[in-house]
């Protein structure tokens, strides 16, 4: 018996299988962009394979929703909530800024988290740390870089140390390093990058909670309503809402 | 075990004791997310089709991202209907097969993806399937038709003229080389102010106009080639629209659209003609969203009538897309062996005699 995790919002296609405890049997991680698709699947097989489990041996599936690539996410989500409908399993659905972040938890202090959304902004969130214990202080969401330092130095204690997460942090770090002189300021890693066995802890008491309070038969609906977590709107979409608002705008003039 | 023994497994016995050929088929490399149990290549027991259209209407089109996220909405229920709707469960079936191009890359990721996963949980083999096939495949489950034959395939992406031998192998004769068939009739209904898709709303207004009341241009591409081209004719009926508009005259736009519709498939009828006289094929196959037209359909009756060959076109509501046809093409794989693997992937550009 075991559980699976999955994330590919990220240029790292990662995947682990624990044991029913939540104890890593098998984690894997790759950085060849753009071949998520291909490779998602052969590499579970071997997972399984390496390990003498069969896809019915796993009995739940935490899954990063996002945000991130809009197409990388899709595949992890598209392969997980197929996987846990088809096994009538539970899933939850985590997001991947803060499975990043729980890289982090035996550590001491606040973990920044930014990658890059183009057009000078992060998608970003900031996890306060200690000795294992982990709370979001600021919430997930897309900003411009400028608003997200300005918002984490109005979350971050005075002396604590910051530790900077993602593809945009050795950047920010170079251009900030002045504003945060009072902090140790640590550039933790400088990818954007989920490993699966931290989603898996991450995720782990809450898909416990799931697997034990639900009647077994009614999990593999859950899969169904997840979706991804994008933290925007589709351009067309929202080119076409403020069209809309503009218009609705002049007739009510 | 691998997926790949437990697969090879089931289907070795499967091929050894026959027995009907159930296969869960999926298909979303546009904007519809469909899923479809067939038997045999023949028989739809189930067949599900979640349409955005409403979701793309506002924008004049299909938008790739909004399409990429309703699909992964989707996918999971509409594969649970078709699966309910023919009483099977996963492991009752024989294979999964999939659209895995052309089309939308975000879009086929999620049928791809989806796909993979339930061959791996239950340890079937893959098929995958190109788009258009599927679309002539269609055919076979509204007539039962086999290869060899001529097969015209038009749509809003497509326009092709194929050639297939008895044992399915497709040898691409000719080819749209600028807009698909579909997509002028789409251009031209927005230029009209008809709305969208542009097919059915331009046969509904063409059916008021004179087809001879204008004469717009056909392209000429030599004597020997099999391709299509709709610029010339698209660029024709625009200026004349851009003209009529300018002047006083009165728009006549039934007779624009009758004309136009007139032009677009005398066009297509043409280079079939030259291609079943040049094989000497005696079936003809029109098939994909454009198939659906009754000009289109008319004139290819016309044209096998006069030919005294047999003509196979899907039923109208097989001839836009849905996974049924999917299902319907694989079948002829899964008899020849031809199964993928857990490598396959999505691909936007796709030729069909690469399939």
């Amino acid at each position: 018996m075991a559980l699976l995790a999955i994330d590919t919002a990220t240029p790292t296609l990662a995947l682990a299988v624990s044991d029913d405890d939540g104890h890593v049997l098998a984690a894997f991680a790759s950085r060849i962009p753009k071949m998520h698709a291909t490779y998602a699947h052969p590499l579970m097989d071997e997972m399984l394979a390496v390990l003498s489990l069969e896809p019915q041996d796993i009995r739940g599936v935490i899954v990063g929703v996002g945000p991130g690539s809009y197409t990388g996410v899709r595949i992890g989500v598209t392969f997980a909530k197929v996987f846990a409908y088809a096994l009538d399993i539970p899933i939850i659905g985590e997001s991947s800024l803060a499975a990043a972040a729980f890289a982090l938890r035996t550590h001491c202090g606040v973990v920044a988290v930014m990658w890059d959304a183009r057009r000078k902004s992060v998608y970003s969130a900031v996890y306060r740390v200690q000795y294992g214990t982990f709370q979001e202080v600021l919430a997930e969401g897309k900003r411009e870089i400028a608003a997200f330092m300005t918002s984490l130095a109005q979350v971050v204690q005075k002396d604590e140390a910051i530790y900077l997460v993602g593809d945009v942090a050795k950047a920010i770090y170079e251009q900030y390093a002045s504003t945060f002189l009072l902090h140790p300021l640590i550039v933790a890693d400088e990818t954007a990058s989920v490993y699966a066995e931290h989603l898996l802890a991450l995720g782990y008491p809450e898909l416990c909670t799931k697997m034990q309070s639900r009647e077994v038969g009614d999990h593999g609906k859950d899969a169904h309503v997840l979706v991804p977590r994008y933290l925007q709107l589709a351009e067309a979409e929202a080119r076409w809402l403020e069209k809309r608002r503009g218009s609705t705008g002049n007739e009510s003039e | 075990m691998r997926w790949s023994e437990r697969m090879k497994q089931r289907y070795e016995e499967h091929l050894r004791n026959g027995g009907p050929t159930e296969i869960l088929a999926i298909e979303s490399s546009c904007d519809e997310t469909a899923a479809a149990v067939v038997r045999d290549g023949r028989v739809i027991i189930s067949s599900v089709v979640a349409s955005q259209m409403s979701s793309h209407e506002r924008f004049g089109g299909v938008v790739p991202e909004v399409a990429s996220r309703a699909h992964v909405e989707q996918i999971s229920l509409v594969v649970d209907e078709a699966l309910q709707k023919a009483d099977r469960t996963l492991s009752e079936l024989q294979a999964i097969a999939v659209t895995s191009g052309p089309g939308l890359i975000g879009a086929l990721f999620v049928g791809v993806t989806a796909a993979k996963t339930l061959a791996q949980v239950a340890g079937l083999p893959i098929i995958d399937v190109h788009h258009l096939a599927g679309h002539m495949y269609a055919a076979a489950l509204s007539d039962g038709v086999e290869p060899p034959f001529i097969a015209l395939i038009v749509s809003g992406g497509h326009t092709e003229l194929l050639q297939v031998n008895a044992g399915g192998e497709i040898i691409r004769l000719g080819k749209t080389r600028d807009d698909a068939a579909g997509e002028v009739f789409d251009k031209i209904a927005r230029a009209l102010e008809l709305g969208y898709p542009g097919g059915p709303l331009i046969q509904q207004l063409a059916s008021q106009g004179d087809p001879e009341y204008f004469d717009f241009p056909q392209a000429k591409l030599g004597d020997h080639s099999f391709d299509f081209s709709f610029s010339g004719l698209k660029s024709a009926v625009l200026l004349h629209l851009d003209r009529a508009k300018k002047s006083s005259q009165p728009l006549r736009k039934a007779d624009i659209a009758a004309s136009f519709q007139r032009a677009v498939v005398a066009a297509l009828i043409a280079k079939t003609r030259e291609a079943l006289l040049q094989t000497g094929l005696d079936t003809l196959v029109v098939a994909g969203g454009v198939a659906a037209n009754l000009a289109l359909r008319d004139a290819a009756k016309s044209l096998c009538e006069e030919l005294g060959i047999r003509l196979a076109v899907p039923d109208f509501w097989l001839c836009t897309d849905n996974a049924a046809m999917i299902g319907a093409a694989a079948y002829m794989r899964y008899k020849q062996r031809k199964l993928a693997d857990l490598t396959l992937t999505g691909r936007a550009e796709f030729s069909i005699d690469q399939w």
